[in-house]
């Protein structure tokens, strides 16, 4: 069986036919709206946070005690906090804080939610139980409380945050990935695949997995939002990034004591997290339309 | 019974019910209008029924609606007029309309499953149309309910009428459909394919009643349909549609005998008929164009064999009449071709003999498959407190094989027939073990199947093939066809690298693809082309059985027909034996060499074809073979109607499955004894009846000797 392992994926050049497949995706989704804003505004985020440090003007922790709770000027684009830091630049370098969790958070969760949803949708019976009552069990929960709890476990670090959030988002990717892999369970190629005499894990992986990507995605872009807004909660009560990083919630935990001398040192932060929030969410939304297979069928 | 003369003018008195002129219905998308219904026109007068044939995609359906202003965006009507009762219906205004709508034009869904609401009993649903329309109260609305569901032949309506349709069978749904369509007295009737979703024998019981209540009220219906068959059943005149264009209306014998179109001919040839023997189904090349992308002269000119550079080039021709009779047809040949003879070739060798002296390739012995009856670990468990006592505890099954025996020869068709739910498609996967068995035993060149383990028998898998009826579902959206086919062939060791993309190309090419196929994917296809990458993929481990599990029910009958004969060609060439299940009685007749009749779950009568289609009859077989409707109405056949429908295998009946619905049932013996599938007229023709060999043959047989041998008169009223 070793020897037949080469895939046709390495030899064959990119064909016309996926070319095209390609092109209609495209123009699908440049003529959604939605996903393209979406798209735009998650481009602009992770710009803004590789170039962060040429985009800042200063350093997120030079503080100057002369300067502080100035209201926005040409100086302090969105004036300076309490101990005089420029809140623009904290704000532009907390956007990679909000990235790496949002990110890592969701990639974490698919790597193990869908692989867990496809074989429970796949398999069926005693093991879809299994595991999906564990997902279950793991839902059941409030998203902040249960990441709270694993934070108060694991120790308030922000990698401590990425853990315990790709924890609380795994049973959300798996429910999703495994309805896909019930729907595609039934499809006739699975059937034919086990008439062919393929083995079930090269059926899970390599037939039912690539048709249930789409609403992975979907779900997982959705979810950065979700993860983002999470860890700002988290660190606005503490058990997140710590003091002094430029976190967007550890900003508003901090601004929330001048919300009536200084309102800027709450307000950016918190339209930071909306912008970021929105963005996602509409492209997890135009991604659901442009990749609904229904549509994709009818052309 | 004959049709009144169509004018095309509505010159007499008060002129005909439905006047079409020029109808036109075009859909907006993304690579500019397609016109689905262009320049649409025919009449019908009171009292007629007119049949609108064509395959899927060639418009009829859209021009339905159409008539019924029931186009959605993006579809919308651009031009003509309908004219209905002397108004033209596309003036009215949407109030006006719903007026008409299900009282003066009211319409038969094609699927009785889905075209029920589910939450509301049948009985609301039904008084829901009368009370929108007629100003009655509901008690009254009430009594016409039942009345209209007596009239559909419901047993029991005045007991039925709170009941809610899951409680029907798909045939009684049906009637509630009719029930509906009829319940406001219109004047006209739109069934769309009222009968596509049933089964032969209910579709045969859903004819008639049509047919009947027509008399009856006097209604004109239009009959929506793909079935030539069931056209011939119940049409005085019919349209035939191709690629949006009314291509040629006649009346219903002129378009049999003297069909003026090249289409026509082409669809009525290319349907398998029961009694007919042929080497090779005639057919058309290629598939109907795609709408967006018509070609530039005659829509069929692609596909036709008379077809000149005129028709190439000239343009759409116009639908205008032929000759001096009646019909009008659409083709610039139509004055000089003659096409009265069908091209089938006239009965040829038959099927080939098989060698059956030798050990069989695949034999099947007392084969049982249960199903848990219910959902979920604890849903088959029943208890029940007969007799009084404890409550006894019982696991409940759905016994969908029921010990099944027969054996498959190299170079064989075995075929399976049965109506939906009798077991054909489960006794398939279950000989593969796709599923396991419950019992029996499976021998595959003497090899025990049913006892392997999972390994032996995944490379076992190499020798045994399978072709699915939806090929769209059976291939991987995901891959393209060379990643498809290469795919088995990589897996069994057969080919790899540039050897493999060889023998893609080459398998692509024999099936009547070309070798660019390989790097499209499959949605790029039609659905028959699809079917040939389906049949490619099975051929490319070089098999010895192919189970082809209803391969052509999902296609148009052209392109079946092009499926059928490359199977027939394939099996030829490479002596590969079928497993070969379908439910249409036609196919089995022409692609078979044996085939077994399935009821609930057993095998009713097994033998070659000819002695299943020739007395004796196991009373099923007859019943089921009469009921097939033939694409030819000078041919009507004394029709056996079944009561009731088919028993829950759950808790089949006692003794002979088929005991509660046999017409020739003797009494006691076949409620208590379960006939044994014995042997009659001594030689390997099997039936499951307590009848006598002469009981069983009091009908001629099924296969005619001469091709166009005169029968009873058609008696269709």
């Amino acid at each position: 069986m070793a020897t037949e392992r080469e895939t046709d994926r390495g030899r064959f050049t990119i064909t016309q036919s996926q070319r095209d497949r390609i092109a209609r995706f495209v123009r699908k989704f440049r003529s959604n709206t939605k996903a393209m804003l979406g798209f735009s505004i998650v481009v602009l985020l992770v710009l803004v946070a590789i170039f962060a440090p040429i985009i800042a003007p200063y350093p997120i922790d030079a503080t100057n005690i002369e300067d502080r709770s100035q209201a926005p000027s040409v100086e302090h684009p969105f004036g300076t906090d309490d101990l005089g830091r420029d809140i623009f630049s904290r704000v532009v370098m907390g956007s990679r804080i909000s990235l790496y969790v949002g990110f890592g958070a969701i990639s974490g969760a698919l790597a193990v939610g869908a692989v867990v949803g496809v074989v429970a949708g796949y398999a069926g019976g005693l093991t879809d139980e299994i595991l999906m009552r564990v997902m279950d069990a793991a839902m059941a929960f409030p998203p902040v409380l249960l990441a709270l709890t694993l934070l108060v476990v694991l120790g308030p670090e922000l990698s401590n945050v990425v853990i315990a959030l790709a924890f609380v988002y795994t049973p959300y990717i798996a429910r999703v990935s495994r309805s896909a892999a019930l729907a595609e369970r039934n499809e006739a190629y699975v059937e034919a695949a086990v008439a062919r005499g393929e083995s079930d894990s090269r059926i899970v992986f390599s037939e039912v997995f690539p048709n249930c990507m789409a609403p992975m995605l979907v779900q997982g872009s959705l979810n950065v939002s979700f993860a983002i807004l999470a860890e700002a909660s988290l660190s606005f009560l503490g058990l997140g990034a710590q003091p002094p990083r430029p976190s967007w919630g550890l900003m508003i935990n901090t601004g929330r004591g001048f919300m009536e001398t200084a309102p800027w040192m709450l307000l950016f932060p918190a339209l930071a997290i909306g912008i970021a929030v929105v963005g996602f969410n509409m492209l997890g939304d135009g991604l659901r339309d442009v990749l609904d297979p229904k549509v994709e069928a009818i052309e | 019974m004959s049709a009144p003369s169509t004018a095309t003018d509505g010159e007499a008195d008060d002129g005909p019910l439905l006047d079409v002129r020029g109808l036109r219905t075009e859909f907006r998308t993304e690579g500019g209008p397609i016109v689905a219904s262009n320049e649409v026109s025919f009449s019908l007068d009171r009292g007629e029924t007119m049949g609108l044939v064509g395959e899927s995609g060639a418009g009829k359906s859209v021009t339905a609606r159409s008539l019924m202003r029931l186009i959605d965006s993006p579809g919308e009507i651009t031009g003509g007029q309908v004219i209905f009762n002397g108004e033209d219906l596309l003036q009215k205004t949407e109030a006006e309309m719903r007026d008409i709508r299900g009282n003066r034009i009211a319409m038969i869904p094609q699927d009785p499953m889905s075209s029920l609401n589910p939450v509301m009993t049948v009985g609301e649903q039904i008084t829901e149309t009368i009370r929108r329309h007629q100003d009655v109260t509901k008690s009254e609305a009430r009594r016409l309910a039942v009345e209209s569901m007596d009239d559909v032949g419901i047993p029991d309506a005045e007991e039925r009428i709170d009941d809610y349709p899951h409680e029907f069978s798909g045939g009684m749904r049906q009637r509630v459909l009719v029930a509906i369509g009829f319940s406001c007295e219109p004047d006209l009737i739109i069934a769309d394919e009222p009968t596509t979703a049933l089964d032969v024998t209910t579709q045969a019981k859903i004819l008639d009643l049509l047919n009947e209540m027509q008399e009856r009220e006097g209604t004109a219906v239009l009959m929506i349909t793909h079935n030539l068959g069931v056209v011939a059943q119940t049409c005085d005149h019919v349209g035939v549609m191709y690629a949006g264009n009314l291509v040629e209306t006649a009346e219903l014998s002129d378009l049999f005998d003297r069909p003026r179109h090249p289409y026509t001919r082409a669809l009525i040839d290319s349907i398998p008929e029961v009694d007919t023997d042929y080497d090779e189904l005639p057919t058309l090349d290629g598939a109907m164009p795609d709408l967006g992308n018509l070609p530039s002269g005659c829509n069929f000119a692609p596909r036709c064999p008379h077809a000149t550079e005129a028709c190439r080039t000239g343009g759409d021709p116009s639908l205008d009449a032929v000759g001096d009779d009646s019909s009008r047809a659409a083709c610039l040949h139509a004055d000089d071709l003659d096409l009265s003879e069908s091209t089938v070739p006239e009965a040829g060798a038959g099927r080939r003999d098989i060698d059956r002296t030798g050990e069989p390739l695949f034999e099947v012995r007392n084969l049982k498959k249960y199903f848990d009856a219910g959902e979920g670990i604890l849903g088959n468990v029943h208890l029940s407190w007969e007799g009084g006592g404890l409550p006894t505890v019982e696991r409940r099954h759905v016994k969908a094989v029921d010990d099944v025996s027969f054996d498959v020869y190299p170079g064989e068709t075995v075929g399976l027939v049965g109506e939906s739910g009798c077991g054909k498609s489960t006794v398939a996967r279950t000989a593969l073990r796709l599923l396991e068995p419950t019992d029996g035993e499976v021998y595959f060149e003497g090899q025990p199947l049913h006892e392997l383990g999972s390994s032996e028998i995944r490379s076992l898998r190499r020798e045994m093939q399978m072709i699915f009826q939806d090929p769209q579902s059976s291939l991987n959206p995901r891959k393209t066809v060379g990643q498809i086919v290469g795919r088995a062939m990589e897996k069994h060791g057969i080919a790899t690298g540039e050897e493999k993309r060889e023998r893609v190309g080459d398998l692509l090419e024999r099936v009547g693809l070309s070798r660019a196929a390989a790097s499209k994917y499959p949605h790029e296809f039609s659905g028959g082309q699809q079917q040939r990458v389906a049949i490619a993929h099975a051929l490319a481990v070089e098999p010895k059985l192919i189970v082809c599990d209803e391969p052509v029910s999902a296609l148009d009958v052209s392109v079946q027909a092009q499926i059928l004969n490359l199977l027939n060609e394939i099996q030829d060439d490479e002596n590969i034996s079928f497993l070969f299940i379908s439910h249409n009685i036609g196919v089995i007749r022409h692609i078979c060499d044996r085939v077994a009749v399935m009821y609930l779950g057993k095998i009713a009568e097994f033998g070659s074809i000819e002695q299943v289609f020739s007395p004796p009859f196991h009373p099923y077989t007859e019943s089921l073979l009469s009921a097939v409707p033939h694409a030819n109405p000078d041919r009507e056949t004394d029709r056996i109607l079944l009561e009731g429908s088919v028993p829950s295998p759950i808790n089949p009946p006692s003794g002979c499955p088929f005991q509660t619905r046999c017409p020739k049932k003797i009494g006691d013996v076949c409620e208590q004894e379960l006939p044994e599938l014995e042997a009659v007229d001594g030689g390997d023709h099997y039936i499951s009846c307590h009848l006598s060999e002469e009981e069983m043959s009091q009908r001629d047989s099924f296969i005619t000797p001469s091709k166009r041998a005169e029968t009873s008169p058609a008696d269709s009223d």
